[in-house]
């Protein structure tokens, strides 16, 4: 992670600004996750759903502002092949990470409907979490916003962008080598192979 | 970008109608006055709430749904092992122990679902988390699993591992009790949905489906509708291309699938005295009785067989052809009307389709010196473009180089012997000397039989059926000796033609 950086910050601004975008777009993702967990546990509460909410608004700002700078820098045709490498690299990072989001999003739709707030047919289920956050005070902020909805504009707007950016840019998602190198555990008995040490061969057949 | 995408939707996971049953239980599960009564579960220093008994949980099952104690231990089980409730003390033993060891239920976020299976992006994420928490404390399984991952999405790995740390740091903002919590929960879930080698992976369930079990099926409905009152397409007009024997049974195949449905019903009538599940069989279920007479009076090549084997010959042509025993009568048939070497030649045909590919060539040769040369000793009476397509073929034989001849052969015997058969005198004389069971002794007499014919601590003598392979060779055996003794009346005829020719070209000299 920390040399990524150092590289990314000595590049050109635009991979420089993806590369942070795309760090805070995994961290919302990340907490967004999170509170999905807790969606129909007893965990799960009118404030917990806001604060879903305002996850998700947030990874969809920052999805959209992501795209449009790398779409713009893709567009451009970068100077060096290198952060066009790069470029292409975020690129693929990033529809992962939407495509990651919009799964939960699904999840926390179907959620949503069997354990809806309103009506309280449904008792949640006894997880064993605490309530999110500070003790939760119903009916402390403005009345309950039309959950249902708000999620289904969500979806159709991360399906929209992601729709657009598989179309957008001509990008085969097997051209990208990753750069990670974090060794995984040893198996018993197996010999390390040569794939590990830095990036492997471009075009993995690990695409079935 | 994940791999489904390029799917297309060409396969489908089955409908799994009691994941929704499971959900409703669990639900009911959760009321705080008929529900299960919690208790809190100590963890070292710290206590999660919310932990219920095995025998609490079979009990309200018990209970709720009024069966058996055995009935409820096993579908107690089951929700453990489809991760709807995980154990607290053995996490990886999913097993319902009816005692005080302590489950919890587990958020629906991880509850199994129908349309979508457990992502492999989201297990590597879940792997490369454990890893950071701790380094190498991944099971061998898991580390190949992982290696394993790497490798086939490694243009996302850059985005695994970002993920997981994010997720990592996300979960240790929480208090301890919920990052405990929460990690039993995930790692449960994960034990279900890519079990450990050595347990059973509940969620498999065989091939993909090709059709939506989801989908609208309003449309299917009127087709059938349509296709029940519309009368059937002779077959030849509509597809040329296809041979038209493997349309006729493909057609066949499709009655036997239920579509359309106007068939099936026929069928279901038709066949309905011969089902031995539905109609019971005589003399009696060998599988019951023990009395393995059923499959004697049977056999595939029986001296005398029973009447319903025998009625079923004249439920359609298929019926009669697929019965060795129909084939054999239908030959002896079949030579009084001198066109004995049609059923010869499609028997030939199968045995090239479905025997040994390796002497597929040799087959191929066998078949045209006896059935297609100009001349032949069972010369086969069949068009000439089929010839001509046919002989082109055996060039490169193959396993359906005979495929159009076949067809033509079926056809005939199909349209044109079949109906005479029927109406003969060998097959009236078939069905007079097909023998009726008497429905054997029952059960209980049967075993009375049994006690009293070995003795109380004897054993029946159970003798087992001549062994496949001896079979087999006894009627190789007896297919060539009959192959060789057929004479069939077209070669007298087409001999004394050719001397009767000879004669007439003979004189003038």
């Amino acid at each position: 992670m920390a040399p990524l950086r150092r590289d990314a910050c000595r590049g050109r601004g635009a991979v420089g600004t993806c590369a942070t975008a795309q760090v805070a777009l995994c961290k919302a993702t990340a907490g967004h996750r999170q509170l999905v967990l807790q969606l129909g546990g007893s965990g799960d509460s009118p404030r917990l759903r806001e604060e879903r909410r305002r996850r998700s608004v947030e990874a969809c700002e920052l999805s959209m502002g992501l795209r449009r700078t790398l779409l713009a820098g893709l567009r451009q045709g970068p100077a060096s092949p290198v952060e066009r490498q790069e470029l292409e690299r975020l690129w693929v990072l990033f529809l992962s990470a939407l495509e990651l989001f919009l799964q939960d999003l699904y999840r926390a739709q179907h959620l949503c409907q069997l354990f809806s707030m309103q009506g309280g047919g449904v008792a949640p289920l006894r997880t064993g979490l605490g309530g999110w956050g500070l003790p939760s005070r119903r009916g402390g902020g403005p009345t309950q916003p039309p959950t249902a909805q708000c999620l289904e504009e969500e979806i159709e707007q991360v399906r929209a962008t992601l729709a657009e950016m598989e179309s957008g840019a001509n990008i085969p998602p097997w051209t990208v080598e990753a750069t990670e190198t974090t060794q995984p555990a040893e198996t018993s008995g197996t010999t390390q192979r040569a794939a590990w040490g830095g990036p492997c061969a471009g075009h993995c057949c690990g695409v079935l | 970008m994940t791999v489904t995408r390029l799917d297309q939707g060409q396969r489908y996971r089955p409908r799994m109608a009691f994941l929704k049953k499971i959900e409703a239980l669990m639900m009911e599960m959760q009321n705080p006055d008929t529900g299960i009564k919690t208790q809190t579960q100590t963890v070292t220093i710290t206590s999660i709430p919310h932990a219920v008994t095995g025998n609490d949980i079979m009990l309200w099952i018990l209970q709720r749904l009024q069966i058996t104690a055995e009935e409820a231990l096993h579908l107690g089980d089951l929700f453990v092992k489809y991760g709807y409730i995980y154990p607290l003390q053995e996490p990886k033993n999913l097993t319902l122990k009816a005692d005080g060891s302590l489950y919890r239920f587990q958020t629906p976020y991880f509850w199994p679902v129908q349309s979508w299976a457990a992502d492999d992006t989201d297990y590597a994420i879940y792997l490369a988390k454990k890893n950071i928490k701790r380094k190498g404390i991944l099971e061998e399984y898991e580390k190949e699993h992982y290696n394993m991952l790497n490798q086939k999405i490694n243009y996302k790995w850059d985005f695994v591992i970002m993920q997981a740390k994010e997720q990592y740091k996300a979960g240790k903002e929480r208090k301890k009790e919920d990052r405990y919590a929460l990690d039993c929960q995930e790692r449960a879930y994960w034990l279900v949905n890519r079990t450990p080698p050595g347990m059973l992976d509940v969620l498999e369930y065989g091939l993909d489906r090709v059709t939506d079990p989801n989908e609208n099926k309003v449309n299917q409905i009127m087709y059938y509708q349509q296709a029940i009152l519309k009368t059937r397409v002779k077959s030849s007009v509509s597809l040329g291309g296809i041979s038209e024997y493997g349309l006729e049974c493909l057609l066949q195949v499709l009655d036997a699938l239920a579509l359309p449905v106007g068939r099936v019903v026929k069928y279901s009538e038709q066949f309905l005295s011969n089902d031995p599940i539905l109609s019971g069989c005589l003399p009696s279920n060998p599988w019951i009785s023990d009395d393995p007479e059923f499959w004697d009076l049977n056999a595939k090549l029986v001296e005398v067989p029973t009447r319903m084997r025998v009625e079923r010959w004249a439920f359609n042509f298929s019926e009669l052809i697929r019965d060795p025993k129909g084939r054999q009568n239908f030959q002896l048939f079949l030579k009084k009307e001198f066109s004995g070497e049609n059923l010869g030649f499609w028997e030939a045909c199968e045995d090239l389709k479905y025997g040994d590919q390796s002497k597929v060539k040799e087959k191929a040769e066998e078949i045209y010196k006896l059935f297609l040369a100009p001349g032949a000793r069972r010369w086969i009476n069949i068009d000439g473009k089929t010839m001509g397509i046919t002989v082109k073929g055996l060039e490169h034989p193959h396993r359906y180089v005979l495929d159009a001849a076949q067809t033509h052969i079926y056809m005939l015997m199909k349209k044109d012997s079949y109906g005479r058969y029927l109406k003969s005198p060998i097959y009236k004389e078939m069905l007079a000397k097909a023998v009726v069971p008497q429905e054997g002794v029952k059960k209980r007499q049967v075993k009375l039989a049994v006690i009293v014919g070995t003795g109380l601590f004897g054993r029946r003598h159970l003798r087992s059926s001549p062994s496949p392979i001896i079979l087999r060779q006894q009627e190789e055996e007896a297919k060539a000796r009959e192959a060789a003794n057929t004479v069939d009346i077209t070669q007298v005829m087409s001999k004394l033609d050719r001397r009767n020719q000879l004669q007439k070209e003979a004189p003038p000299k």
